[in-house]
């Protein structure tokens, strides 16, 4: 830098401050939705229609929001108490996970440690394309798809229930799983493999008992990162499963989850400003801090095994 | 080296006994069965005492055990014999690998029969719609006889009858009398009516039937259907519904998307790459991104509803209504932001700048991500070569490595722009909603194609199920055509750099 004219110089400092400023709006935007969140659920906790409530009511609301187990927002009279669409939600990323984790990891290490170049060739594509495919025509298969071919097998199935919909999010998140597991999977040092080959292991073998288990970090951060996005998974389950919110635990059953719920209450029409359209901004931050708090846990692990390595 | 001089290092390991493992996991799968039947049948026992059906519950444990035998039978060997594990593993790997293509087929057959029923059912659909439209004059000259007969004739009898009692109270037998003369009168009044009201009702009736012939279609063929859906706009009518403004919409979205969320991505990218590798603001950033690409889309709609709808759009909305008032009243008064929003077209608060912002938003870890790995994969000795020209760093980035990354760049944008035009959750807090007929423009309500096909797959009724499933195709197919171009200068960049 010492040759070039000052006014240059000054170019220079003026593009890197430019620069600065649009990584930092990424933090921005995260702050933002932050506070967003927070503002909007401390609305919801401390005004009733836009009156300030007394704290006994204040610290009442807020400790059944999380304990209570009843959500009656929109009746008279209504209780606020997250537990049915928690539990809504952790129900189908339940089902997804069952559905997903186990087809995605056998996917991942048939991809890494088995397949011919050719099936790769096959199999990738079609990963991603089924990754490309938006979450609203998944949730239109599960309304006319999936719900049908289930109702063949299983007596007693609501037209909306949480089956269709966690098989169809579990469908949804299996790419992810697969595609970042497999790249934990590559990563482990071929090294390893011919150790284990070398001591009578056959392919097997070696990819459950060696490859998989030195891989964990890598495969336990995919299958975070997956139960998460099913956590979040919107269109699909607000179109499968209904919005009855109520703690329910058959899965034959349609529920609300914390993000149907959200739709519905977006699209309905509830004025802004009401105590139950603000109880929107706390389940938005419940859900936001849930998923927020796997991703963290998701990426150290992941750090920890391209550091191991690399 | 012969087997006789080494025999250890050529020895093959003794075959597993398989047949034997076999029977032993047979033998094994044969108690495990025994006993789920045993199991099941007690329970089914005990569950319906009241009942006490022993046979009944043999027969359920029975099939129980039946069903539990293979997979009993499978696991065990699967555990037993380490051959047929590595070749089982082979098989369910490829079958689980290729679930999702098999998925993929099915998911395609359901579409390709949505639209075939949307061709079928359309036709049949408009025309007894049409048979509706046609006899509107007829049903309309009916509706207002009968009306005119069976509603305002007892009408006028029971007023006169009314008028009559008070009048002749106290005088029974001249009520009587008097009330027939009368009913007798009205009926025939209105008999003498009827003509002059049957020709106001036709005239009437030949409007209508005008009006509402327009609505008629005539041509049902295919590439007709075809066009309608793609130029109208939704409705009421399932049949008459298209997808255009949805369409355009969703055009907007891209276009908006690409101006904001471009820029600032590859920017964001740039500075973490070529300035900040390994600082302390960079590793913030960094992480910032990797959590941001996790957050669930229905949570940056609020964070739009909230920022861009509540607190920017709103206000502007009802300023530019306060602003149009006062030109009317008192043009003086009216300070510089008002002329401002006077200037600007009518802004509603949930508009398509604001929608496109939140999508953008939704979209730049996308972006950085992919234009992050494009400017890694510009070799160093690149820009060495250019600082040791005596290039300056902006220089070196500008016209080396931008260059060079273009093809990665723009291969992550059409994927992000591809996801943004996939989403509807973000946009659920912009009532982006069904009904929205006009096209929209850049500070109109909007809505896009996933949301319109959200809204169609919602409602009772299967002529909306077959539309939603031909917008499915529509936007798949925009998709699939964005995914390919991605591909192709994917491909066309490999062949072309080779470093």
């Amino acid at each position: 830098m010492r040759g070039t004219r000052p006014l240059q110089r000054v170019w220079e400092k003026l593009i890197e401050f430019a620069l600065l400023c649009c990584g930092l709006l990424s933090v921005v935007v995260t702050l933002s939705i932050a506070v967003v969140l927070i503002v909007g659920s401390a609305q919801f906790f401390t005004l009733q229609d836009g009156e300030p409530m007394a704290l006994g009511d204040i610290l009442e609301r807020v400790r059944y929001f999380f304990t209570g187990s009843e959500w009656t927002a929109g009746f008279a009279n209504p209780t606020y108490g997250i537990l049915p669409l928690l539990v809504g939600s952790l129900m189908i990323s339940g089902i997804a996970a069952l559905v997903a984790l186990p087809i995605g990891l056998a996917t991942a290490i048939y991809l890494s440690e088995y397949a011919q170049p050719r099936v790769r060739g096959i199999a990738k594509p079609t990963l991603e394309l089924l990754a490309g495919i938006p979450t609203v025509i998944y949730g239109f298969f599960a309304l006319t798809t999936v719900t049908p071919f289930l109702e063949y097998f299983i007596p007693g199935l609501n037209s909306s229930n949480q089956l269709s919909g966690g098989i169809i999010v579990g469908i949804m998140i299996i790419p992810m799983v697969a595609s970042l597991s497999e790249d934990a999977l590559r990563a482990v040092p071929r090294s390893l493999r011919d150790g284990a080959i070398a001591l009578g292991a056959n392919k097997f073998e070696t990819s459950v008992k060696v490859v998989v288990p030195a891989a964990l970090s890598g495969v336990t951060a995919s299958f975070l990162l997956a139960i998460s996005r099913a956590l979040g998974e919107t269109m699909a389950v607000s179109l499968a499963c209904g919005n009855k919110v109520e703690l329910i635990f058959d899965p034959r059953d349609g529920v609300a989850t914390m993000t149907s719920f959200i739709v519905r209450m977006a699209t309905g029409d509830q004025p802004h400003g009401t105590t139950d359209f603000n109880s929107l901004f706390a389940v938005g931050a419940v859900l936001f801090f849930m998923t927020l708090g796997m991703n963290i846990v998701a990426q150290r692990f992941m750090r920890r095994y391209r550091q191991v390595y690399q | 080296m012969t087997s006789r001089d080494a025999p250890y290092l050529l020895r093959q390991p003794a075959p597993e006994p398989v047949g034997r493992l076999a029977l032993r996991s047979l033998a094994w799968s044969l108690v495990v069965s025994t006993c789920v039947a045993g199991g099941v049948a007690l329970i089914s026992l005990l569950t319906s005492l009241d009942q006490f059906d022993v046979l009944w519950s043999l027969l359920v444990g029975a099939r129980a055990g039946l069903l539990a035998l293979a997979p009993a039978f499978l696991g065990r060997l699967f555990f037993l014999s380490r051959s047929v594990a590595d070749r089982g593993f082979a098989w369910i790997g490829l079958l689980a690998t290729f679930f999702g293509l098999g998925i993929l087929l099915v998911f395609f057959a359901q579409l390709g029969f949505e639209a075939i029923a949307w061709f079928r059912v359309s036709p049949e659909l408009i025309e007894e719609h049409n048979r509706m439209l046609r006899e509107t004059g007829k049903n309309y000259i009916e509706q207002e006889k009968a009306a005119f007969f069976q509603q305002e004739l007892p009408r006028a009898i029971a007023d006169e009858e009314r008028k009559l009692k008070k009048r002749f109270a106290d005088d029974p037998a001249i009520l009587a009398r008097k009330l027939e003369e009368a009913r007798q009168e009205i009926r025939q009044e209105f008999e003498e009516a009827l003509p002059e009201r049957m020709e106001t009702w036709a005239k009437n009736a030949q409007e209508k039937q005008i009006e509402k012939e327009k609505g008629i279609r005539t041509d049902t063929s295919p590439g007709a259907l075809l066009e309608n859906f793609l130029t109208q706009g939704p409705g009421d009518v399932g049949q008459d519904a298209g997808i255009f403004p949805a369409l355009l919409g969703s055009l907007w979205m891209a276009i908006i998307t690409i101006c904001l969320a471009v820029p600032i991505g590859v920017g964001a990218a740039v500075y973490l790459e070529e300035y900040k590798q390994g600082g302390w603001l960079g590793h913030i950033i960094q992480v910032n991104i990797n959590n941001l690409a996790g957050v669930p889309s229905v949570v940056y709609g609020i964070l739009g509803g909230f920022v861009f709808v509540e607190m920017i759009f709103k206000p502007m909305e009802q300023n530019q209504a306060a602003a149009l008032a006062e030109l009317a009243l008192n043009p003086a008064a009216l300070t510089f932001w008002d002329r401002v929003l006077l200037w600007l077209p009518t802004i509603s608060a949930r508009n398509v700048l604001g929608g496109g912002m939140t999508l953008a938003l939704l979209t730049l870890p996308v972006i950085i991500v992919s234009a992050q790995e494009a400017i890694r994969a510009v070799p160093p000795s690149i820009r060495q070569g250019a600082y040791a020209l005596g290039a300056t760093r902006w220089q070196v980035i500008w016209h080396q490595v931008l260059p060079l990354a273009r093809p990665g760049i723009m291969t992550g944008t059409i994927l992000a722009v591809a996801r943004a035009i996939g989403e509807a959750a973000p946009l659920i807090l912009f009532g982006a909603l069904l009904l929205v007929q006009q096209n929209p423009s850049l500070f109109s309500q909007f809505t896009v194609m996933p949301m319109q096909i959200f809204g169609w797959a919602d409602r009772p009724g299967k002529i909306w199920h077959h539309n939603a499933g031909m917008a499915s195709i529509l936007l798949l197919i925009v998709l699939l055509g964005l995914n390919a171009v991605a591909i192709v200068l994917r491909n066309r960049a490999q062949r072309k750099m080779r470093w």
